[in-house]
């Protein structure tokens, strides 16, 4: 599908990338960090003790943020082994079928890690060495998995109503 | 009614659903939900649900994927792809064919600081085939090469496919880019083969031209040396012992990064393209991650995987024939989806049952990892297969005057080079794991 044009559509796709900014510095942020850490470990001896742990939590969190804009550029493979064939109408319904039901199951997810957040946030969950409040990484995860959810909804009512459906994500990704 | 039974229900579902066109992550987490909710309850479900994308994401081995893909990508749009098959083909141009495996030289090599066969292919494409076509290579010569070499991105480590592997399989990824060495540089090996055999029959599919002078030669060389650089830097750094995979892969990417910018390729567009690209990868394979991951939860709690492993036990077939078999399943299963959705799938399935399996008597971990070469091996196999596989299609994608019947046709040689490497992997574990021993041990 070409990119969408209506003020939902736009709203998403700048929402979605800011979200991949933010992912992208999150990651870069991993990047300097570890090699910091290596730096120290190797050349000084004084380790960054329990780095791994704000690692992980935005590893999560970095994933999380991409999601939307991988919706957005329809890269969520599927098989079109076996509609191949179909009409282009056919094929737009059930792609619209398809970008539902990952809506909801994305809005299933935000919706329950957004709870989950707030258990954690209760229970005052930090981690083991360095002692970061775990919730922080439910926080910055849930948003962006909301979005997700939306873009996909978006996609699934522009695959209704303008009748095209996806290319193969492969053979559309390469220019 | 008995787990098995509600299991084969699940994969019905999730076939259903695939062949609907539902998003492949989808396929799987919906009857993942469905299956635990009946299993276990509709609220142990939603209570599961809390923490679940969270425990799962945030996982230290896990950030090696998105850091392996940003260093593919920042190689990518450096043109390091460029300087290296320059480089081979200075070094092997002058041969019968000699451009062709110069290009699986420039693949063999770009796919140890990338970690996906279809960037690998991409990437070599834009790079090899214009000038392989200038020089009259034949179309179908010049995209089956390129189709097959591209799979050395992901045979070479770093590999997507592998870390995911490690994890799956609670194995060292250390251990698996070890055992990836040795089977990896034997495909380049067959390939060159390959193309030797090929050109011998058919001398006008590739023909040789000129040598390149020794000046030429080194001025070639002289642009690749960042890559062995980093390469020495990132696998050096891991079996050295000076930082973990995940670390690695962050000073990969940073050296890499380095590397572009000094080529003076790397403008700002370029690097935010490198940075988009790496998102929508990311969440593809992320999400792929989840939703097979929830199936397999609620696979566990039909005790399937633990059933298949008794039964197997039961049929009392000689090992390497049960493992054949899984990985005829896989070759099978590859037809019709993606490599990364049937492994994710599939391994949880299938672990319970070869960790079950005596293997010359190796101990589980060395037989997990012998298993792990085998399977990235045969996915491999899987992306240059007719009548899908993805490389040739992407390779061909881009080679707009080759019909694809073409690049099928000339697939076959390097097909038929990696079904005797996957054999010989099957049956001396000792290519796989003898590098382990060295460098990890």
């Amino acid at each position: 599908m070409t990119p969408s044009t209506d003020l939902a559509g736009r709203l998403l796709e700048a929402v979605a990338r800011l979200f991949a900014i933010i992912g992208g510095l999150v990651l870069t942020g991993l990047t300097l960090m570890s090699i910091y850490s290596v730096l120290m470990r190797n050349l000084i001896g004084r380790p960054i003790v329990g780095d791994f742990e704000l690692v992980q939590i935005g590893c999560a969190i970095a994933i999380a943020s991409f999601l939307p804009f991988t919706q957005l550029r329809g890269a969520n493979i599927m098989v079109d082994f076996f509609t191949a064939r179909a009409s282009a109408r056919t094929r737009a319904r059930l792609d619209a079928f398809g970008a539902l039901v990952l809506g909801l199951a994305l809005a299933l997810l935000a919706w329950r890690t957004t709870l989950g957040g707030l258990s954690v946030y209760r229970n005052n969950e930090t981690t083991m060495i360095m002692a970061v409040p775990v919730w922080w990484g439910y926080l910055f995860m849930a948003p962006p998995m909301a979005v997700a959810a939306l873009a996909a909804f978006h996609a699934a009512w522009r695959h209704g109503r303008i009748a095209v459906p996806l290319t193969q994500p492969a053979t559309e990704s390469q220019e | 009614m008995s787990g098995p039974m509600v299991a084969m229900l699940l994969f019905v579902g999730m076939l259903l659903l695939m062949a609907l066109r539902v998003p492949i992550a989808m396929a799987m987490m919906i009857p993942g939900f469905v299956g635990y909710a009946a299993l276990a309850g509709f609220d142990p479900l939603l209570k599961f649900l809390q923490g679940m994308a969270f425990a799962r994401l945030a996982n230290y081995d896990l950030t090696v994927i998105p850091l392996f893909l940003l260093m593919g990508q920042f190689a990518t749009q450096g043109g390091l792809s460029r300087a290296l098959f320059a480089a081979a083909n200075a070094l092997l141009g002058h041969l019968r064919g000699g451009m062709a495996m110069a290009t699986v030289l420039a693949c063999a090599a770009f796919g140890s600081i990338c970690g996906s066969s279809i960037a690998t292919a991409a990437t070599m494409t834009k790079v090899a085939l214009p000038e392989m076509r200038r020089f009259n290579y034949s179309g179908r010569l010049a995209t089956a090469t390129l189709a097959a070499g591209g799979t050395l991105g992901i045979l070479i480590p770093p590999s997507v496919i592998l870390v995911l592997y490690a994890i799956l399989a609670e194995q060292n990824i250390a251990k698996l880019f070890a055992a990836a060495i040795v089977p990896g540089l034997i495909a380049a090996t067959g390939y060159c083969l390959a193309i030797g055999l090929y050109v011998r029959f058919f001398p006008e599919h590739g023909p040789p031209h000129a040598k390149a002078s020794s000046k030429a030669l080194l001025d070639a060389t002289k642009e690749v040396w960042p890559i062995g650089l980093i390469f020495l830097l990132v696998f050096g750094g891991i079996y050295g012992g000076w930082f973990t995979p995940t670390e690695a892969a962050a000073v990969g990417a940073g050296a890499t990064f380095l590397a572009a910018l000094l080529r003076r390729e790397l403008t700002v567009e370029k690097t935010l393209a490198c940075f988009y690209d790496t998102a929508v990868t990311s969440g593809m394979i992320f999400l792929l991650f989840l939703g097979a991951d929830l199936l397999n939860v609620a696979l566990a709690l039909t005790q399937f995987p633990a059933a298949l492993s008794a039964f197997v036990d039961g049929l009392g077939w000689p090992p390497l024939a049960v493992v054949g078999g899984m990985l005829a399943f896989y070759v099978v299963m590859g037809c019709v989806m993606d490599e990364l959705s049937m492994i994710l799938l599939t391994l949880p399935i299938f672990l319970p049952t070869v960790i079950g399996l005596d293997i010359f008597g190796l101990p589980n971990d060395l037989k997990l990892i012998w298993f792990g070469i085998l399977v990235l091996s045969v996915v491999e196999i899987g992306l240059i297969t007719p009548p899908v596989g993805l490389n040739v299609y992407v390779v061909n994608g881009l080679a707009r005057d080759v019909p694809i019947g073409e690049s099928y046709r000339g697939i076959l040689p390097f097909l038929a080079t990696d079904v005797v490497r996957t054999a010989f992997l099957l049956i001396f574990p000792a290519l796989s794991l003898w590098l382990v021993g060295v460098l990890v041990d």
